[in-house]
């Protein structure tokens, strides 16, 4: 079995596009998988846990809404969502899922007061856990430290299902 | 305005803690009803202070420990950090949310409200007193949300009856 959770920047500063078509396409490729669950984060200044790991077939009808939901606040801090994240999968573990993967959406574009690398070095504590970092920037902000620049990868609209088959 | 004894004495929150403290003894002491309480706080953060339980002695000794605990009111929080300590339990799940308003931090209460409803929970708010409009425009959204109920309650009296009601609705079950 095979667990996700989406933590998806959703502030005035990310490109919403991008991000909700990363959405449908990482639901798009999972929901055809039977022991797959999804889970999404939405964050910005604090995240907000929208949706609870469940059976990925069953995330659609959640999915129509999401544009409606109003944008959280400025500045966004991408290591409370991986937090978040990861709290979700560790409460809502099942001894089947073989998988556990955290797919991690941020703009970075100001800086963040809680460190993100710390949140990386705690997700790398965590037995048998994934973690994958998209900018839906243009580019790599200098003010990230190398040890999380050389993580993050650059989202682009061409690109997203190569990313998604590689990491899914 | 001289205040009578059904007034929310001697101040709102310990009008709350006693008046759930009665509910809880009743609920969890006195009947067999087959529902498990458990218990957030919150005001600019959120934290649990109960896990679901059958327990009342564990109940009454969360209540006990209620307190001011700092500045600000962040309701949404509030939900969500009851909503996770639902994760795991089975059957109709309800978050009863007492409040007296004045929402300024955290996620807003009605996006919040949103997770509830992804999670099967419903929303139940009772006001202390009188809420500032927007707030009440706020509870409004995320009671339509969730398919839940809004009271807005002056006396202890009136906080009892309320609550009874509510918790008589979730159980199905009368048990005073």
């Amino acid at each position: 079995m095979i667990d996700i959770v989406l933590a998806l920047e959703w502030t005035k500063s990310s490109d919403l596009e991008l991000t909700i078509e990363f959405l449908q396409n990482t639901y798009a490729l999972v929901s055809k998988n039977q022991l797959a669950r999804i889970g999404i984060v939405l964050y910005g200044k604090e995240p907000l846990p929208l949706i609870d790991l469940i059976e990925a077939s069953t995330v659609d009808k959640l999915l129509g809404d999401i544009r409606n939901i109003p944008l959280l606040q400025h500045p966004a801090e991408p290591a409370l969502a991986l937090y978040e994240a990861i709290e979700m999968l560790e409460d809502l573990y099942e001894p089947i899922s073989s998988r556990r993967i955290v797919l991690l959406t941020a703009s970075f574009s100001s800086r963040s007061k809680i460190s993100l690398e710390d949140a990386i070095v705690y997700a790398r504590s965590i037995d048998g856990l994934n973690y994958y970092i998209f900018t839906t920037s243009n580019r790599r902000p200098r003010w990230l430290s190398n040890n999380i620049a050389k993580e993050v990868s650059i989202l682009r609209k061409g690109s997203l299902i190569k990313y998604l088959k590689k990491i899914i | 305005m001289r205040k009578s004894y059904n007034d929310l004495t001697p101040n709102k929150l310990v009008a709350v803690r006693d008046t759930v403290d009665y509910i809880v003894v009743k609920l969890l002491k006195r009947t067999n009803i087959p529902v498990r309480i458990g218990m957030t706080v919150f005001f600019g953060k959120a934290y649990p202070i109960l896990n679901p339980t059958r327990d009342y002695s564990l109940a009454l000794d969360a209540l006990s420990r209620l307190r001011i605990m700092g500045e600000g009111s962040a309701p949404g929080d509030g939900v969500i950090v009851s909503v996770k300590i639902l994760r795991r339990v089975h059957g109709s799940k309800d978050i009863i949310m007492i409040t007296d308003g004045g929402f300024n931090m955290g996620i807003p209460l009605d996006v919040a409200s949103i997770y509830a409803k992804n999670s099967s929970v419903r929303l139940d708010m009772v006001c202390l007193g009188r809420i500032r409009e927007n707030d009440l425009l706020i509870i409004e959204q995320a009671v339509k949300n969730t398919g839940g109920t809004m009271h807005t309650v002056e006396t202890k009296a009136e906080l009892y009856s309320v609550l009874k009601n509510i918790v008589e609705r979730i159980t199905g079950k009368q048990y005073d």
